[in-house]
């Protein structure tokens, strides 16, 4: 692509780029991911093509998940050994689920595309999230700790000989024969919905029994790994718009540095909290163009000024989710602050 | 602060003034150039990451010391 193919940054998208970028980095320092699902959609909304929209968030996505790692490695949350297990397959899951979406593109093109994209993101988030949201709620009712789930204590008691590993932060020792499929589980989603925390997260807490705040800060490090690598593989094909991405990252720093400080003001209850409101909102959000991709398709008939409606209306959700997330992280931050 | 501000404001300007000449260079996909992007991005992250953590402990907004295990324990 040539440098004439990219476009002229106005001020307008450059404050957009700003304060979402520091949003997004604030709800990722907290809760492990998060930013990509407004970013990308957002940017092609400034104009930029998809592919290049995709690859410049990927190359912001890396080295704010490295800052990220890094001071919540400060707080002993970080579970390198487990991050770095994880990231093997989930790079592998990611390159799997390019070809798939690859494939379908081929197939039913731009509209099957962002059909089989947005039934993935309504499927995954309103199951876990509704799981996640539910553990959270009844943490918050009862004021009970966090403990290890049933499901959890069962794959610790499961012995593999010559696959059990002891992972130290997130203290827990499992086979790896659970790990692997979880890290491709989670570059699956990612390579389709640009969030594999949404999996990898509430996996790493629920199936393999670590705390939600080792769970969040290790997501860190398989993005970092993921985000790496994403790079790489568009800056081979000259997609990577470098002043998009240094500008998401100007703001995205100030906002996971703010994040990561925040997981020691809060209970661990809250990384759950954040994570199912966001999940949830955003399920809601590409359930509402559903309809518009069925149409495209041939398979519904809307009226093309309610699809457009529907569109708007889905990326406003998209927004208030990223929003929401960061009024609850700063919103208990402060209550937290006041009655220290 | 004010070395890692330095730094890192260095970056943008140096980003933003040569912009055209960087978008050509960052986005040739012969020899070396892919990995231009990636190296931009980590020589960022540690300019401008040290400055956004001095950032927040200037503005008084610090991390509260451990209080509890992660992961509580039950009262069962």
């Amino acid at each position: 692509m040539s440098p004439e193919a990219f476009i002229t940054l106005e001020p307008h998208s450059v404050a957009f780029l700003l304060i979402v970028g520091f949003i997004g980095g604030l709800v990722s320092g907290f809760i492990g991911s998060g930013g990509a699902f407004v970013l990308t959609p957002g940017m092609m909304s400034l104009g930029v093509p998809g592919v290049v929209a995709v690859a410049s968030n990927l190359c912001h996505k890396f080295p704010k998940a490295l800052v990220g790692a890094y001071k919540r490695n400060k707080y002993g949350q970080v579970d390198f050994k487990l991050g770095l297990w994880m990231a093997a397959t989930a790079s592998l899951g990611m390159w799997w689920g390019a070809g798939i979406q690859q494939d379908i593109r081929a197939r039913y093109g731009e509209a099957g595309s962002n059909l089989y994209v947005s039934v993935a993101f309504v499927v995954v988030l309103t199951i876990v999230g509704y799981f996640v949201l539910r553990d959270a709620v009844r943490l918050y009712r009862s004021g009970a700790h966090e403990e290890t789930s049933r499901l959890a204590r069962w794959v610790q008691s499961v012995e593999i000989p010559g696959t059990m590993v002891h992972f130290r932060v997130a203290n827990t020792r499992v086979s790896v024969l659970f790990v692997l499929p979880l890290g491709f589980a989670t570059g699956l989603l990612a390579s389709t919905i640009a969030v594999g925390g949404f999996i990898g997260v509430p996996g790493m807490i629920y199936l393999l029994g670590a705390p939600s705040l080792v769970a969040s800060a290790t997501e860190l490090v398989i993005a970092f790994v993921m985000g790496l690598g994403g790079t790489f593989k568009f800056a081979l094909g000259g997609l990577v718009d470098i002043r998009l991405a240094m500008l998401i990252l100007l703001g995205s720093l100030f906002g996971i540095q703010l994040g990561a400080i925040g997981t020691t003001f809060v209970k661990p209850f809250m990384i759950k909290v954040v994570m199912a409101t966001v999940m949830l909102i955003v399920a809601v959000s590409r359930a509402l163009v559903l309809p518009v991709y069925l149409t495209q398709l041939g398979l519904a008939s809307l009226d093309p000024a309610l699809m457009k409606m529907l569109e708007r209306t889905s990326f406003v959700f998209m927004v208030l989710a990223l929003a929401a997330g960061a009024f609850i992280i700063v919103g208990a931050m402060l209550r937290s602050y006041r009655h220290a | 602060m004010l070395l890692s501000g330095a730094a890192s404001a260095l970056c943008y300007v140096t980003l933003f003034a040569y912009e055209k000449e960087v978008m050509a260079l960052f986005t040739r996909t012969d020899g070396w150039y892919p990995v231009l992007p990636v190296l931009t991005a980590f020589v960022f992250s540690l300019a401008h990451g040290a400055f956004t953590a001095y950032f927040w402990e200037v503005m008084g907004v610090q991390a509260r010391p451990a209080r509890t295990p992660l992961r509580e324990m039950s009262e069962e």
